[in-house]
């Protein structure tokens, strides 16, 4: 094994290319499930497919997989295009949502047998079971049935299942969806840690956008069979490309006006509140825009009447407070239909002066808000 | 308790088939092994004549092999069929269920005359080959072991298609899916995962058409030769000409061991429960 560091280096410098998608459609009849998607995947990346039901992030993959036949464009492998190949072919393992483990076998037959359908010897088939076995933490399973394993085992199984023959990309499609909360937690560092440790090309299907941004080099976020953001976490975080996103991905505030002024990267909306946030992709002068903002870079505080009108500064009155442990969330409404939601650490002062109903500002930094084109 | 009370009104819901089972089924086979052993005197006589003589021997063989045969014709032609059912569109699958249905709604005793029309020397079928040129004599497909089996074939393919259809369709399409995905070619992926899957509607399906076929009678009987006679035709015979109750009782407890012997060696074997779900 390489440097267990090769893996920050993929999403800095965008290394050799693995897989490739080019303009790649999928139409189901009338339905376009897929509509032009275009993306590189670097060698050892961990790119998650982040989307809502119905997005076209799983018919991409199971195109990948050759489950699929694009309707258009192409997919390429290693430089070579994956159209012609069946699945047995491909050499690409995949996880799978309830996965479809063969109950007739047992955890070592099932890691076993890609070994066995590439006529491996049997001693080299036993080595390396039991390697993946060790890997995925279940060295003295390889007896049992899959039935007689929890959910989070049979998952690690599958898992082993899936990389055992060294496949040159792995997918996943939403491999943790059947799991609990917290054995999802416990598996999406597991995944990671082993991620690091063979540094195969992993392309991870999830709806679940924490999911998506603990794990992920990259996510490329799809809406209505479109990729409509591929970028870092921290960046379809901080700099959503699209309300949608910004709604999707986190939870986000929006404020709609027109574009009405743009100085050093900044925009300005009009109407009385002086609104000023950085100017996303597609702001545009006279645009209808909104303004995007994180619950958790807002202030809160109780109004003063002697208040200054300021940048950024809205007053409201709180309309619900939800206590979440870690943190404490306050719903304000700060318009006729417009309601606002502030995070505040828990145990931060003055966390009991502000009950329902209680006159609040609220106000946040420029830079810590979005100006998005309307959708 | 209330739980108890009602667990025990509930019982009595299956007093009446209790009933008709001690009455219609128990207390018969009951009289037929005694008749076995007393009649017309007491002793192993019966099944010592049974077992041993040849011609009887000879019947019973038959009637295995017949079985047997029209259990492995029955899987080779249903499990197509019903995996075919099972992957068809529902439009399509609609039709071939009531292909296989329609027959079976039929009286066993009109689809075995309608046999004996088409397969007869001068019937519709040797009629069309001879008429296409593609035989020159006609074929000899009645009144032997070619007219049993393809009457007991196609009257018994219901009972393999349908249990294995019921298999078939409960196998996620997830598994075949996985084994392409981890390298296995169709045939490969077929003979490992899928059929080994499918186990449990085999079982049932060989189970059903065996046991049926071993006590048939109108089929061979009627599609039959002298040589192709059944332990169900024997009994008949026996009873029929020669008011042989004692050696009937005795064949007929035979043929019940063995479908007892066949259903317990199944279960052990393959370690597999058949799928009465079916």
């Amino acid at each position: 094994m390489n440097a267990p560091d090769m893996k920050s280096e993929h999403h800095t410098t965008p290394g050799e290319i693995i897989l490739e998608l080019r303009t790649v459609s999928k139409r189901f009849g009338e339905v376009t499930a897929v509509d032009d998607v275009s993306l590189q995947i670097a060698r050892g990346e961990f790119i998650t497919f982040l989307g809502p039901s119905g997005s076209g992030k799983t018919t991409t993959l199971m195109m990948v997989a050759g489950f699929l036949n694009a309707s258009d464009g192409s997919i390429e492998l290693d430089g070579k295009p994956l159209d012609p190949l069946p699945p047995y072919k491909r050499d690409i393992g995949m996880v799978f949502q309830h996965y479809a483990l063969f109950p007739h076998m047992t955890v070592a037959q099932n890691i076993a047998f890609p070994l066995r359908m590439r006529k491996q010897p049997k001693d080299e088939i036993a080595r390396r079971v039991f390697d993946a076995l060790d890997l995925v933490g279940l060295p003295e399973h390889g007896g049992r049935r899959p039935a007689q394993l929890s959910g989070g085992q049979q998952q690690r199984v599958a898992l082993a299942r899936a990389m055992v023959f060294n496949p040159r990309v792995l997918l996943m499609d939403e491999p943790l969806g059947a799991l609990d909360k917290k054995l999802r937690e416990q598996m999406q560092i597991e995944i990671m840690r082993i991620h690091r440790n063979i540094q195969t090309t992993i392309l991870y299907v999830t709806h679940d956008q924490e999911e998506a941004l603990v794990m992920s080099d990259r996510i490329a976020v799809f809406n209505h069979g479109r990729i409509v953001q591929v970028d870092a976490a921290e960046k379809i975080y901080d700099a959503p490309a699209t309300p949608f996103i910004a709604d999707f991905v986190g939870e986000s505030n929006f404020l709609s006006g027109k574009v009405a002024d743009i100085a050093d990267g900044y925009a300005r909306l009009d109407g009385a509140r002086q609104l000023r946030g950085l100017c996303g992709a597609d702001c545009v002068l006279g645009a209808s825009a909104v303004m995007v903002v994180r619950p958790e870079r807002i202030q809160i505080a109780p109004d003063t009447p002697s208040a200054q009108p300021a940048e950024n500064s809205v007053a409201g009155k709180v309309s619900d407070i939800i206590y979440l442990g870690q943190a404490r969330k306050y719903l304000v409404d700060i318009a006729p239909g417009v309601e606002f939601s502030v995070l505040q650490q828990s145990g931060a002062k003055d966390a009991f002066d502000m009950p329902v109903g209680k006159a609040v500002r609220l106000s946040w930094r420029a830079e810590d808000a979005v100006i998005l084109k309307d959708e | 308790m209330p739980s108890t009370v009602t667990r025990d009104r509930r019982a009595l819901l299956v007093i009446p088939a209790t009933a008709l089972l001690l009455v219609a089924f128990v207390y018969p086979v009951f009289w037929l092994l005694l008749r076995s052993v007393s009649d017309p005197v007491w002793g192993a006589h019966n099944y010592a004549t049974a077992l041993g003589e040849v011609i009887y021997l000879k019947v019973l063989w038959n009637t295995v092999a017949i079985s047997g045969a029209t259990t492995v014709f029955c899987l080779l032609f249903g499990y197509p069929m019903a995996y075919t059912m099972v992957h068809a569109g529902p439009a399509a699958k609609r039709i071939l269920i009531y292909i296989v249905l329609i027959p079976f709604w039929t009286s066993i005793l009109v689809r075995t005359f309608a046999w004996l029309v088409l397969l007869q020397p001068k019937g519709l079928i040797n009629d069309m080959l001879l008429g296409i040129g593609l035989i020159a004599e006609p074929l000899e497909l009645i009144y032997n072991r070619t007219g049993v089996l393809i009457g007991m074939v196609q009257i018994l393919l219901p009972f393999m298609v349908f249990p294995l259809f019921s298999v078939l369709s409960r196998i996620d399409d997830g598994y075949m899916k996985a084994a392409a995905n981890l390298g296995a070619p169709p045939l490969p992926a077929f003979f490992r995962v899928y059929l080994p899957l499918s186990l449990p509607g085999v079982l049932t399906g060989c189970m059903l058409v065996f046991i049926i076929s071993l006590g048939y009678f109108i089929t061979p009987a009627l599609l039959g030769g002298r040589r192709d006679i059944m332990v169900a035709q024997l009994i008949q015979e026996q009873i029929d000409l020669f008011g042989n109750w004692g050696l009937s009782a005795a064949l007929a407890m035979i043929l019940l061991a063995g479908t007892a012997l066949i259903f317990t060696v199944t279960y052990k074997v393959f370690g597999v429960k058949p799928d009465i779900r079916a």
